[in-house]
């Protein structure tokens, strides 16, 4: 019966069918529910007794015994009909009936089919009653398949989150998962000798009584000596999962050796002859210490250093390694080109773990431009041949070529900061003067601080090779006439502040004020114009760099051209790269520098047309198209016209800052002015110092033939200007020291005695006379400090008085005197032998001294003029420091007194004081030679090391010439002083007494 | 002989001495000459007639199509005229050839009675008060020299001086040489736009100037001798805002009096042919001279029917002299004689420094030519003390210390006083921004008298008024210096504000035109 027959048979056997698939499912669940459970009780199981189990061998039960109940036969019909547990029984029956009936209706034999066909339709309809979930149950099937999968499940959860032991079980790790739950170590104390790697240069060391745990550099190997807790057939030692065979011997002792090539652990594990592993230890870890990269330090010369383009560099480096070092390098690289290059410094097959050394590096075969910088650093390797020699490298260190003009913008905007200060000064006094503000507290200070800064800043640019003298004149001029002024502001200031302030304390302050505002109306536009020079000069200047770039360019195409080689061709690109990034540079600095331009009169677009019309960037990017292209010819007719448009743009750009710079046209005119009447006056004082001297001449020869007549008579002078000398020699040093104002009047006395003596035994009269003239008042000038010296002896006595006891003082007083009169002796003989010789100069002589007196005195009228011419000038410009001042005001006294000497038929006398006179006038010539500006700039303050101020930035200036100060430079009257020592013998106020005491100790001493 | 007629009649005889000799050639050229005569009157209408028949009559030849291409340039068709002059030998040809290039990107707008065409770009800003001072103008200039023209009158604004020169038989130097800005002729007036030059220029006067020369050759022909034509121009140039001789600045009137006594003035002769061939202080004078001489004609022998007798007697063939004379009842000599003393009796302007050169500043100037000092109205400030004063003086500004600033404004001012508009401007900024209106506009006024041409004053007298609120007064000034420099967008700024307080609706229109295609459009 099949279920594809037509009719009831076919709906029967379609049951039946179905039956038997259903059948089938239930073996096949109960075969693969009865594999699962005995897969996951034996996982299970090995996992609890710790024991690896194999996955596949798991997987295998249930898998074979699924297949084979799907493999197995279905039930034939009979055995499905059986098989329904159906709770009809007569059903049953009937379908059994129909079952075995049927053949008969194929076969016929005798049977009524139709009686047969009827049954069969009969149960047929009856089917629809079978519910064959009910007629072949399956839940012990179910049940089954349940409780395997239920197994499986566990034990996945198990071996993930379950507890370790077991959860090593699952992986297999019988070992491990005795780790965490008190395994005990299986051996004992363990010996481990180390055997670093060579370039370690560590010895081999041997440490007993470990607990196993192993600390060395990679590829260090360890010798493991231990002894096994129980007699073992075989050990091995598992090293991060590997196990490494141990020999035993003696059945106990366990030795071997591990290398360690990365960190983790290791344990010791006894094995059977299966080598099956009867018992694990716990695990020891293996720690590997680093091998550090080497240290290197640049000693010197400094991080950021500026050097010439062709110095060689000494670069002084140490390095140290934890190890050794292998080889030490230079690493630098120069500008335009992107790749480092390197210098092999040292080589160290010995493998030191310190290395230091000093290299030259000479920067000549770079070729290096102003402005370029290069970067280099220092780069030491160990000797690491276990992982790979290690590097390490110094900071990175700079060296900057000098660059004149970079000094020059520095300075320049260094100077303009300080330049915008000068005006909010000028605005603050300003202020103060209309009242809109009151002098903001610290105003007077704030201006002294400038004037420090301007000075300190006048002084470093001074020092600066290439710096900008002028500016520096400029700074120290305006530093020293603001500070003068400032303090005078300050002074009157605080004089009103007193409670006796007098009632012209405010007139003081407003005349102060105003003077300083006056000082700063001029000094503001000045520097602001010397600036804008500065700024101009620097701009042609950078254009010539561009030019000087372009012909080393050039140079190097020219020789690519005749022989081109890839070297030369990448010299050229990096010359190239160079080159933009110059130009970039230059043409950023260009535009910089032209905003801070302030000069009205600067065209800006003349500027900007300028550097329109002279676009280099294009000619640049042409060459190096055409060598990219190879058209080296083309490459040098673009950089001939690259240079012909730096040529015109450098004219141009010269051209805009001579017109700039002639921002001073009035004051050029007057300073000529001056000029032309200091030259003028000094011409004549040389002519009227010659033509005096001539007169002198004679003079002198009439003297001459009158001396050698009294020879005896000079002989005589000598001898008593020897005495003088004599007794200034007896007074002894300490009883006068120093006086009020530093001045050694002792020795000034013995110097004047001795040149007085030299003077007379060469039988120089007039020079006698000079010096008797000069020796006399200091000897007179000594004796009158030791009078007053011998005073304060006798009236402060006791400690804290007078140097010496009175008694040494008038001994020294009166040697003193012992010299005074000797002295006194020789210049009235020479004042007769003198008034005899005047009275023997010719009438013409006489008459030829008038008329020099004349013109003398005509001269130092026309000084006036020159004073005028000054302030004319100084108006203008702060171009006269106090020194030229003096030096005029010296010229025109000591014309007087020429005059007076030539009025008094004193030739000698007159020549010298003309010769002084002269000297002053050359002084303030040479000045106004220098002051002239650059090229016709702007004229430039006249700064001798005088007219430096105060202030002491602690660094002496190399080549710096230094005044010394005359002897008799700092002389105050003896007047002043007689004041002040008479001062001292006024009784002080009670109250007083001991401060009025100390001050006058302090003042004397 | 005017100069340009001396190739076009050298160009005649080529012309006609090429044409076949026949009677015909007689007629042609009794007919060029009689084109060229309608011409130089600027009566372009009959020209056009005139040429229309000789062509018809005579077919294109050369010397029709020169009449004809002559005709079309007079008219403004400078394309026709170039195609018909092609590359010829002719001026003409050259002078339509630039004239189609200038004209590119250029908008024509039509009034009552003018064809004003203007660049494109902010000179457009210019078209309302062009058209505004030209019909005005019209209106009373051609009632004083009873002239109304019937056809419309063609303007043309110019970029810069280089165009002027490529449309005008001057060359570039002579137009900077002598100051020229504008010029009347080929019965066309053609000005250079205010925004060529560095701070402007009178440019509404100058359009009035150039009319009172239109109108005059249309009522006279050519039979007013230059230094005529330039004194009634410039008498007459200030009738469009009111009454005439009101636009001759003060410094050239200082100048005039100081050439005066010097007895250094600019004769009649040389004035001839072209004011615009004398260099600077010459023409400065020349112009001074010229405008007092009818100023004196005016003031003294009869007003405007005097002015009015020497035209119609000029136009009867009489001399300059001669008319002159008829009018003032005295001979020439004896009218000269008279005006130079009258010259010499006026007091010298107290307080105006005369200043003989010109201050017109184009944008391109020559490269080499270099800056004159100062490059600022009055006089140059050669002393240093002042001049380092005002530049302290804006040193303090620029660094908001203005108290201060105006300290050092005051030092330089107090030695030059108002002799100076830049110094008194910049000083005057320092008050306002002080808060001293008071002394700010008292200090601008006082710059005004010896230089009422200086924009920036009265812009920022403008400035005062409007912070004061008063609209009225701020207008007027803000007017004024729009008539000088209608490009700075401070001015529109000011007049939209005080239009709007006045109650004026188109006039701030107007101005947010002007200020919205000067903000938006910088050259």
């Amino acid at each position: 019966m099949e279920a594809n027959e037509p009719g009831a048979y076919g709906r029967i056997a379609g049951l039946l069918r179905a039956a038997a698939f259903r059948t089938r499912t239930r073996r096949i669940r109960v075969a693969l529910g009865l594999g699962l459970l005995g897969s996951g009780g034996a996982a299970l199981v090995c996992a609890l007794l710790a024991r690896p189990a194999r996955p596949w061998a798991l997987a295998l039960p249930p898998l074979v015994l699924a297949v084979a109940a799907r493999l197995w036969p279905l039930p034939g019909q009979r055995a499905a009909v059986a098989a329904l547990a159906l709770s009809d029984l007569s059903l049953r029956s009937a379908l059994r009936s129909a079952v075995e009936l049927h053949p008969f209706v194929v076969g016929g034999d005798g049977l009524s089919v139709r009686l047969v066909e009827a049954h069969a339709a009969a149960t047929a309809g009856r089917l629809g009653e079978v519910d064959l979930s009910r007629a072949l149950p399956a839940p012990f099937s179910r049940i089954v398949l349940v409780a395997g999968l239920v197994l499986v499940a566990a034990d996945f959860l198990l071996a993930r989150f379950g507890l370790a032991p077991i959860a090593a079980g699952f992986a297999g790790t019988p070992s491990a998962s005795r780790a965490g739950l008190a395994r005990e170590p299986i051996t004992g104390d363990i010996e481990l000798t180390y055997l670093y790697p060579a370039h370690t240069h560590l010895p081999p060391r041997t440490v007993t009584g470990t607990d196993g745990a192993i600390t060395a550099p990679a590829g260090t190997q360890v010798r493991v000596r231990t002894r096994a807790d129980r007699p073992v057939v075989a050990a091995a030692a598992v090293i991060n999962g590997v196990a490494a065979p141990l020999s035993v011997s003696s059945g106990r002792d366990l030795s071997g050796t591990l290398i360690c090539r990365k960190a983790g652990s290791y344990v010791f594990r006894f094995l059977d002859a299966r080598g099956r592993t009867l018992a694990e230890g716990p695990p020891m870890p293996i720690v590997l210490q680093a091998d550090l990269s080497p240290t290197v330090v640049i000693d010197a010369p400094r991080q950021k250093s500026e050097v010439d383009p062709k110095a060689v560099v000494s670069i002084r480096w140490h390095a140290s390694d934890d190890y050794g070092l292998s080889e030490v390098a230079l690493i630098f690289r120069t500008p335009g080109s992107p790749a480092e290059r390197r210098v092999l410094l040292e080589k160290a097959p010995q493998t030191p773990t310190r290395l230091s050394g000093e290299a030259s590096f000479d920067l000549a075969p770079l070729h290096l431009s102003p402005g370029d910088t290069v970067s280099y650093t220092v780069e030491a390797l160990d000797n690491d041949d276990v992982s790979g020699p290690k590097s390490g490298r110094a900071a990175a260190h700079t060296l900057d070529v000098f660059s004149a003009v970079e000094h020059h913008r520095e300075a320049i905007a260094a100077v303009r900061v300080l330049w915008e200060k000068v005006v909010l000064l000028l605005a603050d006094r300003i202020d103060e003067k209309i009242r809109t503000a009151p002098s903001p507290a610290g105003a007077d200070s704030r201006a002294l601080t400038l004037c420090d800064q301007l000075e300190r800043m006048g002084r470093k640019l001074r020092r600066e090779p290439s710096g900008p003298a002028g500016l520096a004149a400029a700074l120290l001029a305006v530093a020293t006439g603001e500070r003068a002024r400032a303090s005078e502001t300050l002074d009157a200031r605080e004089a009103l502040r007193r409670p006796w302030n007098s009632p012209e304390g405010g007139a003081r302050l407003a005349v102060a004020l105003a003077a300083e505002i006056t000082g700063l109306e001029r000094d503001v536009p000045y520097l602001e114009r010397l600036l804008d020079e500065q700024t101009l000069r620097d701009l042609f200047s950078l254009q010539k760099e561009l030019s000087s770039r372009r012909a080393e360019l050039a140079k190097l195409i020219e020789t690519y051209r005749e022989k081109p080689t890839p070297e030369l061709r990448a010299a050229i690109l990096a010359q190239l790269a160079r080159f933009r990034e110059r130009l970039t540079e230059l043409q950023a600095r260009e535009a910089e520098l032209a905003k801070g331009i302030t000069d009205e009169h600067f065209n800006r677009r003349a500027l900007a047309q300028v550097a329109k019309e002279h676009d280099v960037g294009k000619g640049l990017q042409d060459i190096e198209q055409r060598l990219a292209r190879g058209d080296v010819e083309g490459a040098m007719k673009a950089l001939d016209e690259m240079g012909s448009s730096l040529d015109r743009m450098q004219d141009d750009f010269q051209q805009l800052a001579g017109e700039a710079g002639q921002r001073y046209p009035g004051l050029a005119r007057k300073l000529q002015a001056f000029q032309r009447d200091v030259d003028a006056a000094a011409d004549e004082e040389r002519r009227l110092s010659q033509e005096t001297d001539g007169v002198r001449e004679q003079a002198r020869e009439a003297a001459a033939r009158r001396a050698s007549a009294s020879r005896a008579l000079v002989r005589e002078l000598a001898r008593q200007a020897a005495e003088a000398e004599e007794e200034l020699s007896k007074v002894p040093d300490e009883t006068l020291p120093r006086g009020l104002f530093g001045e050694d009047a002792l020795g000034n006395a013995r110097e004047a005695a001795g040149t007085l003596r030299k003077a007379l035994e060469a039988s120089d009269l007039d020079e006698a006379r000079t010096a008797v003239g000069k020796a006399l008042p200091r000897v007179e000038e000594l004796q009158g400090g030791l009078s007053r010296e011998e005073a304060v002896a006798r009236e402060w006595s006791g400690p804290g008085g007078a140097l010496s006891p009175p008694g040494k003082l008038t001994e020294a007083r009166r040697h003193a005197r012992g010299a005074l009169r000797p002295l006194q002796d020789i210049r009235d003989a020479l004042d007769r032998l003198f008034r005899a010789q005047e009275a023997a100069l010719s009438p013409a002589a006489r008459q030829r001294l008038g008329q020099l007196a004349g013109r003398q005195e005509r001269l130092r009228e026309h000084l006036g003029q020159v004073r005028r011419d000054m302030k004319a000038v100084e108006d203008t410009a702060p171009l006269f420091g106090p020194s030229a001042q003096e030096q005029i005001e010296g010229a025109g006294a000591q014309m007087g007194e020429a005059a007076s000497s030539l009025r008094g038929r004193r030739p000698g006398s007159a020549v010298e004081h003309e010769e002084s006179a002269l000297q002053n006038l050359e002084t303030l010539r040479q000045a106004a030679k220098a002051g002239k500006g650059q090229g016709g700039g702007i004229p430039l303050p006249m700064i001798s090391g005088d007219d430096e101020g105060g202030g002491d930035t602690g660094e002496p200036a190399p080549g710096e010439k230094v005044v010394i100060p005359r002897a008799d430079q700092y002389q105050v009257p003896p007047e002043f002083r007689r004041d002040i020592l008479d001062a001292m013998r006024q009784a002080p106020p009670r109250q007083y007494e001991e401060e009025v005491k100390k001050y006058y100790r302090e003042i004397v001493r | 002989m005017r100069l340009w007629r001396m190739p076009a009649a050298a160009l005649v005889v080529a012309l006609v001495a090429g044409a076949k000799a026949s009677p015909g050639a007689d007629a042609l050229r009794t007919g060029f000459g009689e084109t060229l005569e309608e011409l130089e009157a600027w009566d372009v209408s009959a020209a056009r007639k005139t040429a229309e028949a000789l062509l018809l009559r005579y077919g294109h030849g050369s010397v029709t199509d020169e009449l004809l291409g002559r005709v079309r340039f007079f008219e403004g068709d400078y394309a026709g005229a170039a195609d018909i002059l092609g590359g010829g030998p002719s001026d003409f040809a050259r002078l339509a050839k630039n004239g189609v290039a200038e004209m590119r990107n250029t908008r024509e707008v039509e009034s009552a009675h003018f064809r004003l065409r203007v660049p494109d770009g902010e000179d457009q800003i210019l078209v309302p008060y062009a058209l505004d001072t030209l019909e005005r103008a019209w209106q009373a200039i051609g009632d004083d020299l009873k002239e109304h023209p019937p056809e419309k009158i063609r303007v043309e604004i110019l970029r810069d001086a280089g165009a002027l020169s490529r449309m005008s038989p001057l060359t570039d130097g002579q137009i900077h040489e002598s100051g020229t800005i504008a010029l009347c002729k080929f019965a066309k007036l053609m000005v250079v736009s205010p925004d060529a030059l560095v701070t402007g220029y009178p440019w509404q006067d100058t359009l009035a100037h150039e009319l009172t020369h239109y109108l005059i050759v249309r009522r006279n022909g050519n039979t007013v001798p230059v230094w005529l034509h330039e004194g009634i121009a410039k008498f007459e140039e200030s009738r469009w805002r009111g009454s005439p001789g009101q636009s001759l600045a003060p410094t050239a009137a200082a100048c005039l009096a100081q050439r005066v006594r010097q007895r250094r003035l600019v004769t009649f002769a040389r004035i001839s042919p072209s004011m615009a061939l004398l260099s600077g202080e010459d023409a400065t004078v020349a112009f001074a001279e010229v405008f007092d001489a009818i100023r004196y004609l005016f003031d003294e022998r009869g007003g405007v029917s005097a002015l009015d007798g020497v035209l119609d007697r000029l136009r009867a063939g009489e001399t300059d002299e001669r008319a002159i004379a008829e009018v003032a009842g005295e001979s020439f000599p004896r009218f000269q004689a008279a005006w130079k003393e009258y010259l010499r009796r006026q007091p010298l302007p107290a307080g105006i420094p005369p200043v003989c050169r010109g201050n017109l500043e184009f944008k391109d100037r020559p490269k080499d030519e270099k800056p004159e000092g100062s490059q600022e109205f009055g006089i140059p400030i050669d002393d240093p003390v002042v001049r380092n004063a005002a530049h302290l003086g804006a040193l303090l500004q620029a660094r908001g210390r203005v108290a201060a600033a105006a300290y050092e404004y005051a030092r330089a001012e107090s030695a030059i006083g108002a002799r100076s508009p830049l110094l008194s401007n910049d000083y005057a900024l320092a008050l306002l921004h002080a808060s001293r209106d008071a002394d700010a506009e008292s200090l601008l006024q006082a710059s005004l008298r010896p230089f009422p041409e200086v924009a920036q004053t009265h812009l920022h007298l403008g400035e005062v008024y409007l912070a004061e609120q008063r609209w009225a007064r701020a207008r007027d000034e803000l007017l004024r210096a729009n008539a000088i420099d209608p490009f700075d967008p401070r001015v529109h700024a000011g007049l939209a504000q005080a239009d709007l307080q006045l109650s004026d609706p188109a006039g701030r229109a107007r101005e947010l035109a002007a200020l919205a295609q000067l903000t938006g459009e910088r050259r």
